[in-house]
């Protein structure tokens, strides 16, 4: 057997390869071809351009000493040896470029065979560089939708997207900044640093500070595109320079997180190296930029809707098909007053009034049918009793089987359009009473006027005559008041104030029912203070609310009853009192008898001629003149209706 | 001929009452007159009228309840009933109506003369 010398082995490969056409030469793999001792013998130029070594460099050394690691040298010596007993080897290994840059290699070794020996070996390595790094960005890209996906807000993402991207990336620092659009600067949201770097004051600098557009990080934020910075320790614009030099911190990289066209924040990524600008990271960060960006505007608008749910004014919520709340707004306890937890605990039908339980099961059953609800209304009762009414718009999501629905407070409205009812009712009522008050009078005189039109008779004409006039003198009398009210309600009514001597009034009209008030058998008591005090009144009014009083009290008074007047002073006010033994007012009654054309069941009963202006009239005039009327009554045992009116300037004591 | 004939005239307004029983008295009728709905009742139950010329708004009773309790008893249930009133409600005409009723008349829409031909000419037809 001859022993091949290492020259003529190179030679045989080469005449082989030629004879090949060149197969290892033109080989885009890296080849490498040592003999039995490791010597390099021969390199195509793909290893050269993989490794940075020219071939002249290397024939006859060993190739250990200029590409393999320290921590690779025996997994390398194993695999030559393995060539050398003809056997085939392969390992997805480590190798060391001339600037000492490490490699990812997929490395085979093929025997080297002349004759029947072993002669050497063929090395034929694959770069790995882009299968390792397509492989770390897939695995932060995954991290990064992780966190996302595990986390509402930025905030709460933050850490673990620096985290996981800057070890994926063999990084040692990332940074998280936010747009503070009220500030007009970038916030740090976090601040991730490696345990093996000494970061502890980087991390408080980054924490503490706050950037302006174009200062710092916020040049990034301004140019609205990544930035690279080889050494920040270098750079004397990086304000955090000595913090980084003490972390071990070189190469910086920053980017925006895009939100469209608008940056909303900035993340930057340190590592220990003084790196150029790697067009495969500035790829993979910007695609991540815009990830975050847009993460951003989706808790945003997430968060602009909670504000809505959260102020809403209106009561929002979801239930359940199960009858339950799963969710309710503020607004619920604004409005009813309950906790949210106590509105959640129970079914809502317990909140719903007894009378409008029914209908709110049939339009919930609607609902679980697929049917959306609009203008529903019901009442749910409040913490204090009361109850309000909801005006309620519902969609239902069947397959979640749940309801979302928006209830409106209604009360308002309700009231007032119970109120318009009453207000419309009351005017139709109004126009009938005062037809059918009208009517009554003017009958009288049409009749009457016919009858003394139709007798020749003298003192038969006069007595009709005389009636129709009694007749006109009453609706007169009616539609004075009638006016009277209208002008006292607008503020419209003359009123002429001077001192005025109540009793004198008084006396007056007590003057005017004399007749009356014999007619009926009634004995009358009055009686005043001797000296009474003056007050600045107007007497035409006052005369007026003594006699509307006074007539009532005749008129509700069985005959042979006792009326009695009393004046006097009471904390500096003019009282002024009359008390009947007559038919009374029902309690009910007593809360309406100073509304506008009211008359009390049992008054109607008495007569039918009344108006319901009487004590309206008396009312407004009392308190146009500043003071206030009131009643105390018992039904069956009469009434005391009494007036307080200030006294005039001079009178006070 | 309606000479004699009675009629009962619930009439509470003294002017009103006044002018219609005379009129009526005029033109020949027996007249009685009752001054609210319990009167009005009272003198109906003694004796059936021939007519009765029935107000609505009175004290005591109301002209409805009035006719509403003459309805009730045999006795009373057949006398023929007008309402004279001077209210327009349409609730109060339908429950008259309801009640039965003769006629509904507006008083005020009504002159004396008009009043008493009208009355003449029911009482002639209830003779047929």
């Amino acid at each position: 057997m001859r022993k091949q010398s290492s020259t003529s082995l190179a030679l045989t490969v080469r005449e082989h390869d030629a004879a090949l056409g060149g197969l290892i030469r033109a080989n885009p793999l890296a080849i490498l071809v040592v003999d039995a001792h490791d010597r390099v013998q021969m390199v195509n130029p793909a290893f050269e351009a993989l490794f940075g070594f020219r071939e002249t460099e290397l024939v006859g050394h060993p190739i250990e000493a200029f590409i393999v690691p320290a921590d690779r040298a025996a997994e390398a010596a194993v695999l030559s040896r393995r060539g050398f007993d003809g056997q085939s080897a392969r390992s997805i290994t480590q190798r060391r470029r001339k600037d000492g840059s490490i490699v990812d290699i997929d490395l085979t070794v093929v025997p080297l065979v002349t004759g029947r020996n072993a002669a050497g070996a063929y090395g034929i390595f694959r770069d790995m560089t882009e299968q390792k790094r397509a492989e770390r960005h897939l695995r932060a890209q995954y991290a990064v939708v992780e966190a996302l996906a595990n986390s509402s807000t930025i905030e709460g993402a933050a850490s673990w997207v620096l985290r996981s991207v800057a070890e994926a990336l063999h990084w040692q620092a990332g940074v998280m900044w936010i747009v503070d659009k009220t500030a007009n600067e970038l916030r740090c949201v976090d601040c991730w640093c490696a345990p093996e770097i000494d970061g502890t004051q980087f991390e408080e600098e980054t924490r503490r500070g706050h950037f302006a557009h174009g200062a710092g990080p916020g040049r990034t934020w301004a140019m609205g595109r990544p930035n690279w910075i080889s050494d920040v320790t270098k750079e004397p614009a990086f304000s955090r320079r000595t913090a980084a030099l003490t972390a071990g911190l070189h190469a910086a990289f920053s980017l925006p997180m895009m939100l469209g066209r608008e940056v909303v924040g900035v993340l930057e990524f340190f590592t220990r190296s003084i790196l150029e600008s790697d067009d495969q990271i500035l790829r993979m960060f910007a695609a991540l930029g815009q990830q975050l960006g847009a993460f951003i505007g989706r808790t945003r608008a997430q968060e602009q809707l909670e504000r809505f749910f959260t102020m809403s004014g209106d009561l929002l919520c979801i239930a359940g098909f199960d009858g339950q709340f799963t969710r309710v707004n503020e607004s619920w306890h604004r409005t009813l007053g309950h906790s949210t937890a106590e509105i959640m605990s129970r079914p809502f039908m317990d909140l719903v009034h007894q009378e409008d339980r029914e209908p709110t099961r049939a339009m919930f059953a609607g609902l679980m049918r697929g049917t959306p609800v609009q203008a529903f209304e019901n009442r749910y009762r409040c913490k204090d009793g009361s109850y309000r009414w909801l005006s309620w718009t519902a969609t239902p999501k069947p397959d979640e089987q749940l309801v979302y629905a928006v209830a409106h407070d209604a009360t308002a409205r309700k009231l007032l359009e119970h109120q318009t009812q009453e207000t419309l009712k009351m005017r139709n009522d109004f126009v009938s009473f005062v037809t059918h008050q009208l009517r009554t009078p003017l009958s009288g005189i049409k009749w009457m006027l016919e009858l003394a039109g139709d007798t020749d008779d003298a003192g038969e004409k006069a007595s009709y005559i005389g009636d129709a006039r009694e007749s006109a003198n009453r609706l007169i009398g009616l539609v004075n008041d009638l006016l009277d009210a209208s002008r006292l309600e607008s503020g419209k009514l003359q009123v002429t104030i001077e001192p005025v001597r109540l009793r004198e009034i008084t006396d007056a009209v007590l003057g005017d029912v004399a007749t009356l008030v014999r007619e009926k058998g009634h004995v009358l008591d009055v009686e005043s203070l001797p000296d009474l005090p003056v007050a600045m009144l107007d007497s035409q009014l006052m005369r007026q609310v003594i006699l509307n009083l006074l007539s009532n009290a005749i008129k509700y008074t069985p005959p042979g009853g006792r009326i009695e007047i009393r004046m006097g002073r009471e904390n500096g006010s003019l009282r002024w009192s009359i008390r009947d033994s007559g038919i009374g007012i029902s309690p009910a009654s007593q809360k309406r008898l100073f509304e506008k054309f009211f008359r009390a069941e049992n008054a109607q009963t008495v007569d039918t001629e009344g108006t319901g202006l009487g004590l309206y009239l008396v009312r407004l005039i009392v308190e146009r003149l500043g003071g206030a009327v009131a009643c105390e009554s018992e039904e069956g045992r009469g009434t005391l209706f009494y007036f307080m009116l200030p006294l005039a300037a001079g009178e006070v004591t | 001929m309606t000479e004699g004939k009675s009629i009962l005239l619930a009439e509470d307004d003294r002017f009103l009452r006044r002018a219609c029983e005379t009129k009526l008295k005029q033109a020949g009728f027996d007249v009685r007159v009752a001054v609210d709905g319990e009167e009005a009742l009272t003198f109906a139950r003694e004796k059936a009228p021939d007519l009765l010329l029935l107000d609505l708004l009175m004290p005591r009773r109301d002209g409805l309840s009035v006719l509403a309790e003459l309805r009730r008893d045999v006795a009373t249930q057949a006398i023929p009933v007008v309402i004279m009133s001077n209210s327009s409600k349409d609730l109060e005409r339908q429950k008259a109506s309801t009640l039965g009723v003769v006629d509904y008349w507006i008083k005020s829409n009504l002159s004396l003369q008009e009043l008493c031909d009208r009355v003449t000419q029911l009482l002639l037809r209830g003779n047929k």
